[in-house]
């Protein structure tokens, strides 16, 4: 099964996996973070805008995810979801404490910009993705969850805890505002 | 309807998801076309942004990693998960017993010096019989209703300075109290009727007569009560010194056939 199939895994078979995997079947846990780890991986690399914090994030992430496994309750998507921007929250935090730490703003590998053919197009994409981090954290949330994940309107919904209008009006904020940051240049 | 930019927006965003063309879905919103178009701009090149390709050998690690610790910790996993599952119903309970023990022992304390007409009081009597019920034997039950006939008095005492009058119920549980103490006494094999607690009854049936004598003063409209009272108690008090000088085996059988005793049944208290 590959990225792409995971994706289109649906809610009842979502269901059914999480159930299984909550009854310690191991290949049922093993399928079930196959299906998440693009998810947070992804979710974790656009908060954090880099290769390594966010292979280690969602690592700690899915090791949390594991330990609470069976007492997860509601939807599961929501509940990795709020797991994964809790624990970068906490990585914010301590990275904070640590100040000495550098944030790198230098564009990280070109493995994930492999698609990006000529430079002008290179840089602009990571332009935007350097103007993502002005956002509020919920505009932010929205924008990774819908244009770069393609959950629809009511999973960001269902993921943030929100209505499908608070949803839509943030969406709009938030092109609204990266429109001014990056001004015509798109 | 009027339509807020937000829903349109979405639409937009929608319909080009669903492969419409960009310039055939600004059409449709002729009056929003300035607002849409750098709108949709940026949400399309978002849509472009890549998702990480996310690195196999990682995931695969981690895996492994993962089954390691769920098999570490399987034993100690299933505690946790019991504990953390019983966690707020046992949170719940342990909650409601400590504000029932703060709570009643609160009341029971405040209780402690509270007087008849109180809201305390009843408390204070409850208390009192839930200490009598706790305790098994005779000699501890015979303790405790001499300790139950000081505090009837003590509070004889409290109403009548608060009142200025008599509180019969008062007087009559007093008295009431120090003859059952005697009942109790009796039931105790003759070898073991103990003198400390004869001598505590002796010495209670004293102080109440002195101080029905105070109260008699203040209170001369419950004089003829009053005045039997502090007869009987003198009574009670030369039939104890008798009681006392007797030889025990004779005391049983005079507490229990001296139909003229002050602390019979058949007398008032």
């Amino acid at each position: 099964m590959n990225y792409k199939e995971q994706k289109l895994i649906n809610e009842k078979d979502l269901g059914e996996l999480v159930a299984m995997a909550q009854n310690n079947d191991s290949k049922s846990l093993a399928r079930l973070f196959e299906y998440i780890y693009p998810k947070i991986y992804t979710f974790c690399f656009y908060k954090v805008n880099n290769e390594e914090d966010a292979k280690d994030l969602t690592g700690e992430i899915l090791l949390k995810i594991t330990k609470s496994l069976n007492r997860q309750k509601g939807s599961f998507l929501g509940w990795i979801y709020r797991i994964a921007n809790n624990s970068i929250i906490d990585f914010y935090r301590h990275r904070a404490r640590r100040e000495k730490v550098e944030v790198s703003h230098e564009p990280d590998s070109n493995v994930f910009y492999s698609k990006a053919t000529d430079v002008e197009d290179y840089l602009r994409k990571e332009e935007l993705k350097l103007a993502l981090k002005k956002l509020t954290e919920e505009q932010r949330m929205v924008t990774i969850l819908k244009f770069i994940q393609g959950y629809k309107n009511e999973e960001v919904a269902q993921i943030m805890g929100k209505n499908v209008n608070a949803i839509k009006g943030l969406q709009f904020r938030a092109l609204r505002s990266l429109r001014g940051l990056i001004g015509e240049n798109i | 309807m009027n339509r807020t930019i937000e829903e349109i927006l979405d639409d937009c965003i929608i319909a080009l998801d669903e492969g419409e063309d960009f310039d055939t879905c600004l059409s449709r919103y002729p009056e929003h076309v300035d607002e849409l178009k750098p709108l949709l701009k940026t949400a399309l090149k978002l849509q472009s942004l890549s998702e990480p390709v996310p690195n196999q050998q990682h995931l695969n690690e981690l895996l492994i990693q993962i089954g390691s610790s769920k098999k570490m910790n399987n034993g100690a996993g299933n505690f946790k998960y019991w504990f953390a599952s019983v966690q707020p119903s046992l949170f719940r309970v342990v909650a409601i017993f400590l504000a029932f023990v703060i709570i009643s022992t609160t009341a029971v304390s405040l209780s402690a010096n509270s007087l008849p007409g109180t809201l305390l009081y009843p408390i204070k009597l409850f208390t009192e019989k839930v200490q009598f019920f706790l305790i098994r034997n005779s000699e501890g039950k015979a303790e405790l209703r001499i300790t139950f006939s000081e505090k009837r008095i003590e509070e004889l005492v409290a109403t009548n300075n608060r009142d200025n009058s008599l509180d019969r119920e008062l007087l009559n549980a007093t008295l009431d109290e120090a003859k059952k103490a005697l009942d109790r006494i009796s039931e105790l094999p003759e070898k073991q009727q103990p003198i400390t607690l004869l001598a505590k009854l002796d010495r209670l049936n004293a102080y109440q007569k002195d101080v029905l004598e105070q109260i008699e003063v203040s209170t001369p409209e419950d004089d003829n009560v009053i005045q039997e009272a502090i007869d009987l108690c003198r009574d009670r008090g030369q039939w104890m010194r008798q009681y006392r000088t007797t030889p025990a085996s004779e005391n049983k059988r005079n507490l229990q056939q001296d139909k003229n005793s002050p602390w019979c049944d058949q007398c008032r208290w």
